[in-house]
Order: C-alpha cells, then structure tokens, then sequence
C-alpha cells in the first residue's frame, strides 16, 4: 500500500515532466481584454441618481483649445445658458500633476478600481486605436475641496476621411449625479455662439462610458456601441437643477499623451 | 507549493504593464500543468490554461492578500480546467499521456498517468489540489463548487484508486474511448 507521501511524489513527477508550450502572453492578453460585457441592471437602480457633471463640457472644450481663457470664457457661456455654477479653479498644485499616459486595457485593468468593459460595436472603418488614461480632479460641492480621481480610460480611435472620436470610461458613481444630455462646442466661426451635440452615458457594472456625437461619430454609431454592449443608458440632465444636483464636480483636463 | 511567487512581483503585477507581463510568465507553466493534469488533453489544457492567466490577471486588483496568491491561482486554474472539461466533446479520449506529449521516464509517474486517467475530472482535480497544491477540503471545496464531505469522498475515493492501480504490476491498463466518455460526464 502506497503512503500519501509516495502519491504525493510521483505526482509531482508526473506534473513536472509535461513541458509546457511557451507563453502565449497575446493571446492570453486578447482574452484579458475580450469578457463578456456586464449583464443589465435594474434601471430603477441607475435612476436614483441625482445631479450634475457639466463641467464635463470643458473636456472638449479643453481639447479644442489649451488656452485657459478661452476655456474660462466658454465656461461662462455655458454657465450662463444653463444657469450653471462652475466650481473654483482647482489649485495649481494638482491641476499641474495631471499628465495622461498611453495604455492598454490590461494595464490600464490594474490601475483603476471599476471592471473595465471595451467598447463593442464599433463603426467598421477604423483605422487606429489608442488608449490612454488620464487622472481627474474632483470638487467637493460639501467640503469645497479639489482632489485627485480616479483615472479615466479613453478610448480613441481614428476612421476613414479623417475622422475621429472618443469613447471615455469611469468608474460610475452617482454623487456625480446624472451626465450632460447635451454638449457645447464653439462655433463662432459660423456666426453661432455654441452648437449643441447630443451626449450619451451609459453603464456596464461599475463602469460608465460616455460619447459625444459629432460630424465624425453619429449618434446612430454610437447607440449601436452601447447596444452591442449591452450598456444601461444613463438619462441625461438639461436642466439647470439636474445639472446642479450633484455633491461633487468632476473635472478632466485631456491631454494627450 | 509548486506555485511560488514572491510577493514582490505580485506587487508590481498589480500596478499592470510589464508587472503583469512577468507574472503570467511565472504562472503559466503551473496553470498548464494542472490544466493538463484535469484535463488530459494539450489543445483543451492550453485553452484552460489561457483563461485561467486571463482571470488571474483580471483579478489581482481585488486579492487582498497576497500570500494566498498561490492558493487563489490553483482555484482559479482548476475551475477553468472543470469548466472547460464539462465544454468538451464527450467522445475526446481522456487517456491521452503519449498522443498529447507527456514525456514520463518513470514508471511511478506512467503508472500514476494512467491511474488518474480513470478517474472522473472532479476526483483528479481534488487529487491534484490536494497532493500538488496542498489544499485541505475545505479549500477545494470552495474552488470546485462541491461541499468539504464531497470532497473527502471524491479523496478516499481516487486515493484508493491511486493505490490499487499503483501498487498492481498491471496499472498500465489502457482507458478506452467508451470509459473516457463516461469519465467526462
């Protein structure tokens, strides 16, 4: 009769003389990157929450434009059509150490704490993809605070005619209160003052995605995103009091990487 | 353990990028080998394997203890070896050891082979917990979904076969195509 220590042994043996085939380090990656998309959830749930993120807005126009006055300027316009407040500038000591960095999902999946879910779905003319994360500064409606977020994920990607659009990921949470329905691009060279896009939030898990549409993404493109997802859509807030619901004010200074 | 993995690099898996890189590389012949050891099939351990490392990966933010890293590995590898063994066609052959590349110069370990292919893939996957891992019942009942009693039994059970079969001149016995059908199930 043979003891446990014998089994033991020759076990190991056995196990040890299967020679594993390399590393299939891509493949193990693709697979990483490749989960099933979260499952739905209730939408009562979702709909509880409260408020506003319109500084948002500012993303965009951050992008197109680093000037800090021009920023500030369409801050004001906005605020001033949507009777919307904008929180104090943050201290330059953080705004000042907010640098994005290029990524992948699998590393970015270490650095964040919501499941990343990657978009699905997408238009079929893309032509490059990036990723790339971004720290964010968040404000204190209570404590009248700025401190440092949690990163953002963003997805970029280029298409044909020389297009492009983002898709940007964060971890959901409803103090932030419900996204912008709508968001406002500077067009005085057509003799308008803002024109409006339509703006899509919606949440997988812990995650919540965000697209803008635009003469490069339309919003038919990017509900079939959230469709093939499986996203939970995120109703947006158009009105001042929506906007304004909020504990805290989110604020992300893109910067490519 | 078999699994070693200083926590060091745990660590810096955790902050992602080449971290996470180097930790597959260290888990990945473990995550086959116990693949294979359930499984008994190359193409089927590699498949397992893979998406073990994958969800190793995905959840080493949410480990909160770093020294049960090997412990949490060897559920994670040998819950995606059952489930891929539950996927499987059922007329694969399970007694595989030379069509599927185990090289074994040691009778022990060829007799061993052959005595763990008769075994059903819940029995091999609490022998290999048990005496490779070195999990008690407790934990490979929460890796593979049954109750500690459960797997006690399945343990008395396959030790016995383990036994019979390694201490019987005629363990070499081969499996046939019917009895590993019946074995997947």
């Amino acid at each position: 009769m043979l003891a446990d220590a014998q089994i033991r042994n020759a076990l190991a043996a056995m196990l040890h003389d299967i020679d594993p085939p390399p590393v299939p380090l891509h493949a193990i990656q693709e697979r990483f990157e490749r989960r099933s998309p979260a499952k739905h959830l209730p939408p009562a749930k979702i709909r509880l929450a409260l408020a506003t993120s319109a500084i948002v807005a500012v993303l965009f126009l951050a992008l197109a434009s680093s000037s800090r006055e021009f920023i500030r300027t369409i801050e004001e316009r906005v605020a001033s059509i949507l009777q919307w407040a904008p929180p104090p500038s943050p201290p330059r000591s953080l705004s000042s150490a907010i640098s994005s960095q290029t990524a992948t999902v699998w590393s970015a999946q270490q650095q964040v704490s919501f499941r990343i879910v990657p978009p699905a779905g997408l238009p079929n003319d893309i032509t490059r993809r990036r990723v790339w994360m971004t720290p964010s500064l968040v404000y204190s409606k209570l404590t009248r605070k700025w401190s440092k977020g949690d990163l953002e994920i963003t997805f970029s990607y280029d298409r044909t005619r020389h297009r492009s659009f983002e898709l940007v990921a964060d971890r959901f949470d409803p103090r932030f209160g419900r996204p912008p329905k709508y968001m406002f691009e500077d067009d005085s060279t057509n003799g308008r003052m803002l024109i409006r896009h339509p703006n899509f939030a919606w949440r997988n898990g812990n995650q919540e995605m965000s697209a803008t549409a635009s003469g490069d993404i339309s919003v038919g493109e990017i509900e079939a995103i959230r469709d093939a997802m499986h996203g939970v859509p995120l109703q947006g807030a158009e009105t001042h009091s929506g906007l304004n619901a909020g504990t805290l004010v989110k604020q992300i200074r893109l910067r490519k990487p | 353990m078999p699994l070693s993995v200083d926590d060091g690099a745990i660590e810096a898996a955790r902050s992602g990028g080449a971290g996470v890189d180097r930790l597959i590389a260290a888990v990945w012949p473990e995550a086959y080998r116990i693949a294979f050891g359930v499984l008994r099939d190359r193409g089927l351990a590699e498949d397992a394997a893979q998406e073990a490392c994958a969800s190793i990966a995905r959840g080493l933010p949410s480990l909160k203890n770093t020294a049960a890293f090997s412990t949490w590995s060897y559920k994670i590898i040998v819950n995606r070896a059952i489930s891929a063994a539950r996927a499987r066609p059922r007329t694969l052959t399970l007694d595989s050891s030379i069509e599927s590349g185990v090289h074994v110069d040691r009778t022990v370990a060829v007799d061993l082979s052959n005595a763990l292919s008769r075994l059903s893939v819940v029995q091999r996957a609490a022998v290999i917990l048990h005496y490779y891992a070195g999990l008690n019942s407790r934990e490979i009942a929460a890796a593979t979904g049954v109750t500690s009693a459960t797997v006690r039994f399945h343990l008395m059970l396959a030790r016995r076969a383990l036994r019979k079969a390694l201490s019987s001149d005629d363990a070499c016995g081969n499996q046939s195509v019917e009895e590993a059908a019946t074995d997947a199930r």
